[in-house]
């Protein structure tokens, strides 16, 4: 399917080509589309009907010639000076007579047909401030700076996911109101109610767990910590489980490829996680949670934030687990859940001069270890008589330092400097088979970002260089990679009256492997409306395929792994289509957001679990390689207090394996999530159950003689569903729910449990959950 | 099937009744020291625990406080107490000294606001 089809997809006319393509679900999936296409209907309608009073009121008005003069400034706190701002964005609220302010702030801007009328002005790095004009004459607009957008109060009830309308790059925030809503002991479980993104068990021994965005695999999308790229690699193996739940402010999703800014990677997306900041009121001084499972695992998070003066102020978080435990739900002698515990530090420091500098340093220490297989007194079958069983130790330390140059009379001039040097070390086994890592990384960027002329023509420039050295020995035979990246970028936004905005970024990096690597990219976002909105992107991306940390899971199985030639980086195209339109209904606010992203592969690193039942072959993909995925995303809030949200996906990804288009494996090809939250009218009690529906998805091939006779091709469809309640009292909040409450667990995680070290064992062909019904309860105390 | 339909309806009227019958509804706007978005936060977070208080809201601009209460339940006076054992000033009635030291440095100090 080409590209311009895709768009053509999102208007009725055009429907029957995705119902074509996917004949098999034609049933399901029409009748969304067609539900879906008669709304769109409508909203064309309207728009339509818009653009014609739009038309119609036009002459009236430009006959009146009565023109509003006025002035934009901003006002320096510090000095009580005021200074023009040129270039300032002036225009009516339905979007009428747009124009900009000269070089002294000053502007005239003709009259609507009706005052009083609402007057926008927007300034990037402004608070975009909104006066109501009731009479004709000479106006003064004094901007506030954003930076100030902390002490300003948001005092419409929060969404706990936003989609901006703003933003020209489709991002998706979660904030702490939606992480709050699964039991989120870490960043792996923060995903639970967000259609975009699907976490799924690696496997069934080591409890690991890896993301999916746009039907590709976790790898392909860049996880970054407060925009530093921090789980690459060794590090990302495990990583999800390393952040824990209340260290996070909230997480943006943005999906397709994000800005060059980031580096060369993220080819479906980048997911960036905020952590609590010690110079926000809003984080409290004192923190406790104590989490605790049925099954045994439980959880301590403290903070504790210190301002020191009105300069300096900081923050220790302290984050431990333990799961003591032996759980085996199915009968089958393995754990459903590694055994094993966790500590994990973050301390953080905040330095604002008062004026020009602002400086942050961080450090982060985490040891985790897992231990997981056949149980104690399972019937030992190994070589020397032991039991099978998996040992997975990290150690972790990371430091980082940022240091900004700002200029409080220009908020959209600034000098950003990171550095940024980890070590992680990784020591596993799986049964007989090994592997230890070592990864150390150095990283340092600057940031240089101004206007041109005006304050719509942004642009920004930078510098980076990545150092990394991966000594990787599996099964004890040593192999050790060195990474010497430098690389340069500059990036240019257009921004017209807040209605268009472009940005285009290219970037250029000498990777000592691989030369030359070239990366555009760009998206771009026009407002129909203040509510409906277009999004398009495209950019290009190049990655480093680490062939044994990117495919951990096929360590849990006795297949050989077979790597038939020398393995190449992996590049690909991605180009994705989204539009957002909010609206009431029944006076209560509703969105509904469609977005179109296509994936293709220009160079690939092929994991075949299909073409030998007896290994898994690794090479370069020679044919066709492709992502396409479809989602819609409906928000509604149907009571008050009562918020519903509908979402529905479908991903269609294939690659060639030795000449066959065909399914990637334990990709489900359609997923459906529906979650209702509700909150009391005074807040003490709060609801959510969310309920999700996982399609088929294609398996690898197995044994033919493999337990129970040949195994199915295809595992079944199957619902997954969590409940939670939240009671607020005045000094704490008590919480408790049930994951997977229909106790669905995967039939034979592990094939031929009985005989792990035989040569068809096989604890990776996960669907799944493995482990069933997890009830838990939990306590936190704040103290702001 | 259909008496627990019934039952359900009963039980459903019982539960409206009970909320909106027997309360007399009124409304009082009181004076505070709020400064910012964590004041407003605690203010309403408190009061919504105060017996007879239905719904409480700040202005952060005016620092005044709306609040909607029973008047069979409470009365302004013993609202603005709890404002003032919550750390704040309440129209002429001056905050709890210990329950101001406990406030965060945003609540105390109008200089420390950003």
């Amino acid at each position: 399917m080409k590209y311009y089809q895709f768009i053509g997809t999102l208007f009725p006319a055009s429907t029957g080509g995705i119902a074509d393509e996917s004949s098999h679900y034609r049933g399901k999936a029409e009748c969304k589309w067609n539900f879906l296409s008669r709304n769109f209907f409508r909203f064309r309608t309207l728009i339509s009907s818009f653009f014609l009073l739009c038309a119609l009121g036009n002459p009236l008005i430009a006959n009146s010639q009565e023109l509003l003069k006025g002035k934009v400034v901003d006002r320096d706190n510090v000095s009580k000076t005021e200074n023009e701002l040129p270039g300032a964005n002036v225009y009516w609220i339905d979007g009428s007579f747009p124009t900009v302010t000269d070089e002294h702030g000053n502007f005239s801007i003709s009259l609507p047909d009706a005052l009083p009328a609402k007057l926008i002005v927007s300034f990037v790095g402004f608070q975009t401030d909104t006066i109501l004009v009731e009479k004709q004459k000479k106006i003064k607009v004094i901007l506030k700076s954003s930076v100030e957008l902390q002490g300003v109060d948001i005092t419409a009830r929060r969404e706990a996911v936003g989609i901006s309308t703003i933003n020209p790059i489709n991002i998706e925030k979660i904030t702490q109101k939606e992480l709050l809503k699964a039991a989120c002991c870490n960043l792996s479980e923060a995903f639970e109610t967000s259609p975009t993104v699907n976490v799924a068990y690696k496997d069934a021994v080591t409890g690991a767990k890896e993301i999916q965005m746009l039907g590709l695999s976790g790898v392909y999308s860049q996880l970054m910590t407060e925009n530093i790229s921090s789980m690459r690699g060794i590090s990302g193996i495990y990583g999800l489980a390393f952040i824990p739940g209340p260290w996070m402010e909230s997480i943006q999703v943005t999906k397709g490829s994000g800005s060059v800014v980031n580096g060369y990677e993220s080819t479906t997306g980048q997911i960036n996680i905020e952590l609590l900041k010690p110079d926000v009121d809003e984080t409290p001084r004192f923190y406790l949670n104590l989490f605790r499972e049925l099954n045994g695992n439980s959880e301590i998070n403290t903070h504790f934030k210190r301002t020191i003066n009105d300069k300096l102020s900081s923050i220790l978080m302290l984050h431990g687990n333990y799961m003591g435990r032996e759980m085996d739900h199915n009968g089958d002698h393995f754990k459903d859940v590694p055994t094993g515990q966790q500590f994990n530090l973050y301390n953080r420091w905040q330095y604002h001069s008062g004026n020009k500098l602002e400086s942050q340093f961080g450090l982060k220490l985490l040891t985790d270890r897992r231990e997981g297989g056949q149980l104690k007194d399972a019937v030992a079958t190994g070589p020397s008589g032991q039991i099978y069983s998996t040992q997975v130790e990290n150690k972790r330390a990371e430091a980082f330092l940022k240091v900004g140059v700002i200029y409080p009379d220009k908020p959209f001039k600034s000098i950003g400097n990171i550095v940024n040097v980890s070590i992680h070390d990784l020591k596993s086994n799986f049964g007989l088979k090994s592997y230890d890592a070592t990864q150390k990384s150095f990283f340092i960027q600057s940031i240089y970002q101004n206007t041109f002329a005006q304050t719509n023509h942004q642009y920004k420039f930078g510098l980076n260089y990545r150092y990394d050295i991966t000594e990787q020995k599996y099964n004890n035979q040593p192999l050790q990679i060195i990474e010497n990246i430098p690389g340069v970028f500059a990036e240019y936004t257009y921004n017209y009256i807040d209605k268009l905005t472009a940005i285009a970024g290219v970037r250029e990096d000498y990777h000592n492997n691989y030369g030359w690597i070239f990366t555009p990219r760009f998206h771009a976002k026009y407002n129909l409306t203040d509510n409906f909105l277009v999004r398009l992107s495209a950019g290009k991306s190049f990655r480093v395929a680490s062939l044994y940390s990117d495919n951990i899971s096929v360590m849990a199985s006795s297949k050989a792994l077979k790597i038939t030639e020398d393995i190449l980086p992996e590049r690909a195209w991605n180009y994705g289509f989204n539009s957002t339109i909010k609206f009431t209904f029944f006076d209560r606010e509703a969105s509904l957001s469609g977005d179109i992203y296509r994936t293709d592969f220009i160079d690939q690193l092929i994991v075949d679990a299909y073409s030998d039942s007896s290994s898994i072959l690794f090479y370069n993909l020679s044919g066709k390689s492709y992502s396409n995925s479809i989602q819609f995303t409906f928000n509604y809030e149907l009571l008050p207090r009562l918020d519903v949200r509908l979402a529905y996906k479908l991903d269609d990804v294939k690659s060639t394996y030795l000449g066959i288009l065909q399914d990637k494996p334990l990709v489900s090809r359609n997923k459906a999530l529906g979650n209702i939250a509700y909150t009391t009218a005074n807040e003490h009690w709060k609801f959510d159950y969310t309920l999700i529906w996982d399609g088929q998805k294609k398996l690898p091939v197995t044994w033919e003689h493999a337990d129970h006779g040949q195994l199915s091709s295809y595992s079944p469809d199957f619902y997954i569903m969590h409940a939670q309640v939240t009671k607020v009292f005045r000094k704490f909040e008590l919480y408790g729910g049930c994951e997977n409450l229909l106790d669905f667990t995967q039939h034979q995680p592990v094939i031929n449990s009985d005989n792990p070290f035989s040569n068809e064992f096989d604890a990776s062909r996960i669907w799944g959950p493995v482990d069933g019904r997890r009830v838990f309860a939990g306590f936190r105390y704040k103290f702001q | 099937m259909k008496n627990i339909r019934i039952s359900i309806i009963v039980l459903l009227a019982f539960l409206f009744s009970s909320l909106e019958g027997i309360a007399q509804v009124d409304t009082v706007k009181i004076a505070t020291s709020s400064l910012c978005s964590t004041c407003k936060k605690k203010i309403e977070h408190d009061l919504s625990f105060e017996k007879g208080v239905k719904k409480s809201e700040v202005d952060i601009d005016t620092k005044v406080v709306t609040v909607i209460y029973d008047s069979k339940k409470t009365n302004p006076d013993k609202i603005r107490m709890a404002i003032t054992k919550s750390g704040y000033d309440a129209d002429s009635l001056k905050a709890d000294p210990k329950a101001f030291n406990r406030l965060p440095d945003c609540c105390k100090d109008p200089d420390a606001h950003h």
